[in-house]
């Protein structure tokens, strides 16, 4: 027996000797400590653990109920026996309502020992069954955690009694939150999903008849509409009979697990999906025996195998003998994430080879380690490369061997390229060394930049600029340039720059300035043929056919002497007619002839007075004035035979044509305007009327004063020729009656 | 029976004037010959020969290459008068030029009869009186 730890409470030694004695003479085995205050009581508590506590009852200042209450406060499970020297009724039965297990006469002390071991035992009984029941309460909320944990909820339903047991986790799950609703089958079934629950009921009712097995699985409406898996595993006990005790298990929440599954078989379905409709060819190979796992309807439409046709090979048997040796180099080599293996070459079925670019995974299927192979074709783009290469080297081959000159800029036009053409271009006429990176601007002399800029900035905007620009070097030589401003654009056709192209064209100038010269010379000709031919229908036909008229006239020899001396005077002058026909055709041939003349220098007042001696007698006999004033300009470098015909036509024109009874007065002045010298030549004759002969007056054998016998027609057409020869104009201002006014410009370098 | 014609020529040239009328007294006895170096007066007495006596026409022989009015001009103003005179005057043009463009201005204008080039020979004058008479 174990060895007791006794508190005895007594202030009398007398008594506490007894009692020890009692105690010992029983065989009780024990230490006893003694104590007699308050406060050596609540000391001892503190110091020390006791089975009991033996108090008597009347100490001074303290007695037993107070130690009671003391161990009581302390919440100490120590039994408490009284001593007491007499009581009263009510005392004993408040003791023991307070705690005490029992109480012991002074006189009767010899039952103390059997109440200390009566005591002992109760307590000891006492405290293991709370020991027990504590256990079990841990257990149980042990068991709840783990529910809780696991997602578990347990249920079991006692046929005896008819009660049903759920768990918390069996609430939780069911999202009962309050303990209001009966744990019973309607209830659990209640909450099942309406399309289980037919389902449910029959599985429960199938159990109970059968194996008593319980094992499905159903959904659950949760509160918020969603809907949640529960798995459901149960077991009916039976007795002997085979009458059915009780049934129990648990319900789990799948949902999650449910969930998982289901996107699992979503992604593979995804997956799937990709693989098969990706329209690159896709490969899924063992990584072990190289052999094609599967491959997806791009590869097959590719390569053209079929589905089984690919399965029998391994990714060997599509390559070409040269390459197989790198492929079994390569093929342990593991991929990390999705990488580039490379350009390779593959065989299709027809035996063609193509170029792929081989990105590779390493993935793990039921298979075993396999190998996802992405291919791309790039047999087409290799070609494409290897062509824009070679076009590109044509270009720059081109760009270098042309004589034109060429000069890429960016769009803040920098220089981005030029070739060699276009740097002797801009080191001969522009002075300057062509730098790439440099901005175009700083390249055109300052009068010429605004316009180059503008040309580059139209090009900018997409339009093309075209003009041509002349160079002079110091012998005066041009040297011509074409420039073309191109847009530059990309495959999107948006102006990414601008081209310069610059190409002498001196030769092709040169060439159309004389092809030009050759035109107007030509056409020059042609209209003095027509000139030519309209004298000789005209002016040459008149006088032959007076002459033949006449002459025919006088054979028939009707005619009397009277009229064949005005027949012979008629033919006489239509001979004379036309012999000057003859000379005014000679004289226009003579002003193409005399082009060839040289220029000297000529003084306007020079021939003047030369015309002034040569008509002198003429001038005096009509009273004829001629004022001139060259004081502005007199001197031209021109021909002097032309210049001197100009003035004696006009001269004589305004003698011939004067007006009847008035003396002829000619002004004639010269002045500088601009490059050309301006001559006027104004007088007082009878005038034309401009308004309605203006666009004839210079026309060939055109007369206006049919009563002026002396006119033919041909002083006017001569100055006009000639004035135009010279590279000069003539107009006329003229009214019948007021005059007549020649202005005629002539250049003067 | 042979009836009087009026013959009417105008040109610039007094030479070709004398001439033909020469030589249109010499073919045709009776003839009626007017003269005119001045195309401007040439063209008023046309303008008023729908007050001439008789029912015959006049032939009118044109020159085209005069100063102050030339044959064209002379044609755009005839084509201007009253029917009545356009009816009574046969326009012939008689000019020296064999230029092809004349003679093709000529026939497109619908007053003139003929173009005759120079000189007025007698088988052209004797068929213009025939066709007068007929």
């Amino acid at each position: 027996m174990k060895k007791l730890n006794l508190l005895l409470l007594e202030d009398e030694s007398m008594d506490a000797y007894l009692i020890r004695k009692v105690l010992e003479k029983s065989g009780m085995l024990f230490d006893m400590e003694v104590i007699d205050s308050r406060h050596a009581f609540i000391a001892a508590l503190e110091h020390n653990t006791y089975d009991l506590i033996i108090a008597d009852h009347s100490l001074p200042q303290f007695d037993a109920i107070e130690a009671m209450e003391i161990t009581k406060k302390k919440k100490l499970p120590v039994p408490f026996i009284l001593i007491t020297g007499s009581v009263s009724e009510e005392f004993a039965v408040s003791a023991m309502k307070n705690g005490a297990y029992d109480y012991i006469l002074k006189d009767r002390l010899q039952r103390l020992p059997g109440a200390v071991s009566n005591c002992i035992d109760k307590y000891n009984l006492e405290r293991d069954r709370r020991q027990y029941y504590d256990e079990l309460q841990a257990r149980e909320q042990v068991m709840k955690e783990a529910e809780k944990l696991a997602g578990f909820g347990s249920w079991k339903t006692d046929f005896t009694t008819q009660i049903t047991y759920w768990s918390d986790e069996f609430y939780r799950i069911l999202e009962y939150d309050d303990r209001e609703i009966t744990p019973c089958f309607e209830n659990f079934l209640s909450k099942v999903h309406p399309d289980d629950r037919d389902r449910v009921s029959a599985i429960h009712e199938q159990a109970y008849g059968g194996n008593g097995i319980l094992r499905y699985e159903c959904r659950m409406r949760c509160k918020n509409g969603a809907v949640k898996y529960l798995q459901a595993e149960g077991a009916v006990a039976r007795d002997t009979g085979g009458k059915m005790l009780s049934v129990g298990g648990f319900i789990r929440d799948i949902t999650a697990a449910r969930e998982a599954e289901h996107q699992l078989a979503e992604s593979e379905k995804k997956y799937r999906n990709i693989f098969e409709n990706n329209p690159i060819p896709l490969f899924v190979i063992d990584r072990n025996t190289l052999r094609f796992l599967d491959v997806n309807e791009a590869a097959i439409r590719h390569y053209g195998y079929t589905k089984e046709e690919f399965l029998l090979k391994s990714a060997l048997d599509i390559r070409p003998e040269e390459e197989k040796a790198r492929y079994r180099g390569l093929e342990r080599k593991a991929a990390t994430g999705f990488s580039s293996f490379g350009v390779w070459t593959h065989m299709k079925k027809d035996g063609s080879k193509i170029k792929v670019e081989i990105c590779a995974d390493d993935i793990i299927t039921e298979k075993g380690n396999a190998r996802l192979i992405l291919v791309n074709d790039v047999t087409e783009r290799l070609k494409a490369e290897q062509q824009l290469q070679q076009s590109e080297a044509n270009l720059r081959t081109l760009f270098n061997n042309t004589e034109t000159g060429y000069v890429l800029l960016n769009p803040q036009f920098d220089i981005v390229s030029f070739n060699e053409p276009a740097a002797i271009f801009t080191h001969d006429h522009l002075h300057a060394v062509l730098t790439e990176g440099a901005n175009a601007a700083g390249f055109f002399p300052a009068d010429a930049r605004a316009g180059v800029m503008r040309a580059i900035q139209s090009a900018m905007e997409g339009i093309s600029k075209h003009y041509e620009i002349s160079f002079s070097d110091l012998n005066e030589n041009d040297t011509w340039f074409s420039a073309f401003y191109h847009p530059v654009r990309d495959n999107e056709k948006n102006v990414i720059g601008v081209c310069l192209a610059v190409t002498n064209i001196t030769e092709r100038k040169m060439l159309e300035i004389k092809e030009k010269n050759v035109t107007a010379e030509l056409i020059d000709r042609n209209r003095d043929l027509e000139q030519f031919a309209y004298i000789i229908t005209h002016n040459l036909r008149a006088p032959v056919a007076n002459i033949t008229d006449i002459s025919t006239t006088i054979l028939t020899g009707t005619l009397n002497k009277e009229e064949e001396t005005e027949f012979m005077e008629g033919l006489n002058t239509a001979i004379r007619k036309l012999d000057g026909v003859i000379i005014d055709l000679n004289n226009i041939l003579q002003v193409r002839y005399k082009m060839n003349e040289h220029k000297e220098r000529v003084s306007f007042s020079q021939v003047v007075n030369d015309i002034k001696l040569s008509i002198r007698n003429y001038l005096d006999k009509e009273l004829v004035e001629i004022k001139s004033d060259f004081s502005e300009i007199d001197e031209l470098s021109t021909l002097k035979s032309y210049l001197h015909s100009i003035f004696y036509n006009l001269i004589s024109n305004s003698i011939k044509y004067r007006r009847q009874h008035i003396a002829p007065v000619i002004e004639i002045t010269s002045r500088k305007v601009d490059n050309s010298v301006e001559l006027v030549f104004k007088d007082n004759s009878m005038g034309i009327d401009i308004e309605k002969k203006g666009d004839q007056v210079f026309g060939l054998y055109k007369r206006f004063h049919p009563e002026s016998a002396e006119g033919k027609g041909m002083g006017l057409y001569m100055v006009k020729t000639q004035v135009e020869t010279l590279g000069g104009k003539i107009s006329i201002k003229s009214q019948v009656d007021q005059g007549t006014e020649f202005k005629i410009h002539l250049p003067s370098n | 029976m042979e009836v009087r014609t009026r013959f009417v020529v105008i040109d610039d040239d007094k030479l070709n004037n004398k001439i033909c009328t020469a030589t249109l007294e010499k073919l045709a006895a009776n003839a009626d010959v007017k003269t005119f170096i001045d195309p401007l007066l040439g063209f008023d007495y046309i303008a008023q020969q729908d007050k001439a006596t008789g029912d015959d026409a006049t032939v009118v022989f044109l020159d085209i290459n005069m100063p102050t009015l030339n044959g064209w001009e002379f044609l755009a103003r005839f084509d201007l008068l009253d029917e009545a005179v356009k009816k009574r005057v046969k326009l012939y043009i008689l000019s020296s030029s064999v230029d092809k463009r004349d003679i093709d201005r000529a026939r497109s204008d619908k007053n003139v009869v003929h173009y005759l080039v120079k000189p007025l020979t007698r088988e052209t004058i004797r068929l213009i009186t025939y066709s007068q008479n007929r």
